[in-house]
């Protein structure tokens, strides 16, 4: 399901145009963009949780030239799913 | 540990930002992860622009053993739940730490070294318990994170790794980063508060003494002073720590000192150093790494580098000695060459000669002219062939109908002052009195060949 037939849906179950829908979708992912930081957590329930985590550092070796090279600290966006949704999808097969 | 926000909070947000009910914007975001959900179920996969990617991701069967029987048993395939950020939430996530850059680091930065910080660390702040070490640790990592942010990357990770490391082995991993996570953003600024008291006390006493190491103190304070004061107050001392090198009693609480200035002189394997590292707190660790990893070189051979750029500086002061004695960089001046006599003798040969065949062809012309009307032609093509060398020739002009001499000074002479000179040199005693036809001597300007 690609990003148009998700807001297809969307829009339709909401009763809203494809265009309104799009303008909430994306102020909403504005505003989680925004709101999450390393502070707190989304948790959304029977659905899961968004987490901002944080990596650190760490030193690799480049397979192409062979140096050492150290990778800066960075904040990644997480998703864990409920356990509820887990065990919905986790048997179901693909068609 | 992190605070959680609800659905409701974000439908509230929402409602605000959007002009909706908050009841719309809950049931619209209550629907939109119901549509997700129905498109993991039908799809395996929920792309949503400016999110990311849910996907469904088939694990394969694997044998497993029960922990309590110890008997051996099956997990079947099954799917996980994967998500994967898109580049846009991706790069507003990590703003915090969007100017950091992957680094190459010299082969001298070796992991022996980060074993022994790690063990210093260790050694300084054991581990309780869960919380107290994430409290404890929670003041290291602001020191840290103030000092490394700040000055170096490289910095970071020894620190970083130290701590993750050496807490991950004692503690729950997760309860780790939250807590380093917390200083880095916003427990920076509290956590600057603490460190600021706990280092306040020991610059104050040494600083004094730090002034007096003007060189060191300068260098790294230059480096930090654009960051808080904590870190300034830190490099300070360590600084300070440099010269002298032994404050016992205090070398406990300032391993800052030591350990910078150890390992930015000596490197890495000095008994002294790894002597300070382990009296070391964070700050230290990180300062050192970050100042020794890029001053290393310098401070090991400093006299190498700085015979080096006086080298430099001498060659390029010679270079450009010679460039302006024998003017090779300016173009138009050819004959100013102060050690150039026999240039300076045939310019003016040439210039004997060209003015007689000049007034040769000027005297022709004019007594051809005088009588013609319509002589400009001939002037001219008479004035073309001197007019190579303009300023050397004597040249001739005959008056026509519209000619003024103001015009005639400064197509000949580019400037109107010389009307004088050509009323002198042609003796017109009345400036009013020239007629078309009249021919005017307009001699070379002898001036301008003056050095």
């Amino acid at each position: 399901m690609n990003n148009k037939d998700f807001i297809q849906a969307l829009s339709r179950a909401t009763n809203t145009s494809a265009k309104d829908t799009t303008k909430l979708v994306d102020s909403f992912l504005q505003l989680m963009a925004d709101k999450l930081d390393d502070q707190n957590v989304l948790n959304i329930p029977n659905v899961g949780s968004f987490e901002v985590k944080k990596k650190t550092e760490r030193i690799v070796v480049s397979p192409v030239t062979k140096k050492r090279k150290l990778v800066p600290p960075k904040l990644v966006l997480t998703f864990r799913a409920a356990s509820n949704l887990k065990d919905k999808l986790k048997t179901n097969s693909a068609d | 540990m992190k605070q959680k926000l609800l659905l409701s909070d974000f439908a509230q947000w929402l409602s605000e930002k959007e002009g909706i009910t908050k009841k719309e914007a809950q049931t619209f975001l209550r629907t939109l992860f119901q549509i997700v959900e129905q498109g993991l179920t039908d799809d395996q996969f929920v792309k949503i622009k400016g999110l990311g990617t849910f996907k469904l991701v088939t694990v394969n069967e694997r044998e497993s053993v029960n922990i309590n029987t110890g008997e051996r048993f099956q997990i079947g395939e099954h799917n996980k739940i994967a998500f994967i950020p898109d580049a846009s939430m991706k790069e507003i996530i990590n703003r915090p730490f969007a100017h950091f850059e992957s680094v190459d680091l010299s082969d001298e930065t070796d992991t022996a070294e980060l074993d022994a910080v790690d063990e210093a660390v260790k050694q300084e702040f054991p581990p309780i318990s869960e919380e107290e070490t994430s409290t404890a640790e929670e003041s290291i990592p602001t020191t840290v994170e103030v000092i490394t942010e700040s000055s170096h990357p490289t910095s970071l990770p020894e620190k970083q790794k130290d701590v993750t490391e050496e807490v991950s082995e004692e503690s729950n991993l997760t309860e780790e980063i939250p807590t380093e996570f917390a200083t880095i953003t916003e427990g920076l600024e509290e956590k600057k508060a603490e460190e600021k008291a706990e280092t306040e006390t020991l610059a104050q006493a040494e600083e004094t003494e730090a002034l007096a190491q003007a060189e060191e103190t300068e260098a790294l304070a230059q480096a930090e002073e654009t960051e808080t004061l904590a870190q300034a107050e830190a490099v300070a001392i360590t600084a300070k720590e440099t010269a002298s090198e032994s404050q016992t009693p205090e070398e406990a609480l300032t391993p800052e000192e030591t350990p910078i200035q150890v390992v930015s002189t000596s490197e890495k394997t000095d008994a002294m150093g790894t002597d300070a590292e382990i009296s070391v707190s964070q700050p230290t660790t990180l300062t050192v790494s970050g100042a020794a990893v890029e001053e290393e070189e310098d401070t090991r051979r400093p006299w190498l580098r700085r015979t080096l750029m006086a080298l430099f500086v001498l060659l390029l002061c010679t270079a450009s000695y010679f460039a302006g004695y024998y003017r090779l960089l300016c173009p138009p001046c050819s004959s100013t060459a102060p050690t150039a006599p026999a240039a300076k003798v045939q310019p003016d040969s040439l210039q004997a000669k060209k003015p007689q065949a000049a007034k040769k062809d000027s005297a022709a012309v004019s007594a051809a002219s005088q009588t013609a009307s319509k002589p400009l032609n001939e002037v001219k093509d008479s004035v073309k062939q001197p007019q190579k060398q303009e300023e050397v020739v004597t040249r001739t002009h005959t008056i026509r109908v519209g000619d003024n001499l103001s015009r005639i000074a400064r197509k000949y002479y580019g400037d109107d002052h010389y009307v004088d000179f050509i009323i002198r040199q042609n003796n017109l005693k009345n400036a009013d009195n020239i007629h078309v036809g009249k021919v005017l001597v307009l001699p070379p300007l002898e001036t301008e060949k003056d050095n």
